[in-house]
């Protein structure tokens, strides 16, 4: 019950932020579609799987900023690669291993590697990803595994304030 | 008046520089060998051309509902591009493509 509420605070939130409009028909519209959608996804069964996403840990932001930066660190690189005359790309693929427990650690480290350009995740197996890199020097980046730690740190914390 | 303009300058030169990336991510499409190599290029086009403009944009809006939408459109992205990058590299994987890799004759004339 504390969930939907939650969700439906949250829904009828982005209404009121996004709109933009405050006459009363406007609001007392957004009131009941967000409650409709509070109420089909009681139906759905998901609210309980919404909880973790609402927790999220104190250090998520400073990981987003080390995100932004090293995306950056990339994109010029890999900017480099392709308007190089020759291309000096050296496409591989290799397996990274894995060590975070939850489903949502693995995601975000999932997305943060496709994220960063010049890596991609390809498939997902139960102890590594497939990651495809233009590069050398940007798989071994990743093998150096300073992301995947900093996920496990963000995924401790956040399980401890649970 | 000269905040405004600090702001200005700054605005356009994140604008810019997003549209270098874009040209920069277009171009690679085109010139990268295979369908890996080619989603790496998209992805700069996702997270840091879109990243700059919007950025760019942002500061033109000012403190208003149009930044908080743009912020949105941004994390939205954010979410979103990884995810579809992904599905399209299985699909890609499934469907029997194998990444191009550099011969040994390659290499060494490079």
């Amino acid at each position: 019950m504390l969930h939907t509420i939650r969700l439906f605070i949250m829904l009828f939130g982005i209404w009121l932020a996004l709109s933009g409009h405050y006459t009363p028909l406007l609001i007392i519209a957004g009131g009941i579609c967000a409650l409709l959608c509070a109420l089909i996804s009681i139906r759905m069964d998901f609210i309980d799987q919404f909880h973790p996403f609402i927790k999220i840990s104190w250090k998520a932001p400073i990981y987003w900023l080390w995100l932004t930066i090293e995306i950056f660190k990339s994109g010029i690189n890999v900017s480099y690669l392709i308007l190089h005359p020759r291309m000096p790309i050296s496409p591989c693929v290799d397996k990274v291993y894995t060590k975070q427990k939850t489903e949502i650690g693995l995601v975000t480290y999932a997305n943060s590697i496709t994220l960063t350009p010049g890596t991609l995740t390809t498939s997902l197996k139960d102890n590594y990803f497939e990651i495809h890199a233009l590069s050398h020097t940007l798989m071994e980046d990743l093998k150096s595994d300073e992301m995947g730690n900093k996920v496990c740190e963000l995924e401790q914390n956040s399980r401890d304030e649970l | 008046m000269t905040e405004s303009l600090t702001l200005n300058i700054l605005s356009w030169i994140s604008v810019i520089t997003g549209c270098f990336f874009v040209i920069t991510g277009g171009l690679g499409l085109i010139r990268l060998p295979d369908v890996f190599s080619r989603i790496h290029a998209a992805g700069i086009t996702d997270t840091l051309g879109a990243g700059f403009i919007i950025l760019g944009l942002m500061l033109q809006g000012g403190l208003s509902f149009v930044t908080l939408k743009l912020a949105l459109v941004m994390i939205f992205i954010i979410f979103t591009s990884p995810t579809a990058s992904h599905a399209l590299a299985n699909a890609a994987i499934l469907g029997g493509q194998r990444p191009w890799l550099k011969t040994a004759k390659e290499e060494k004339k490079s």
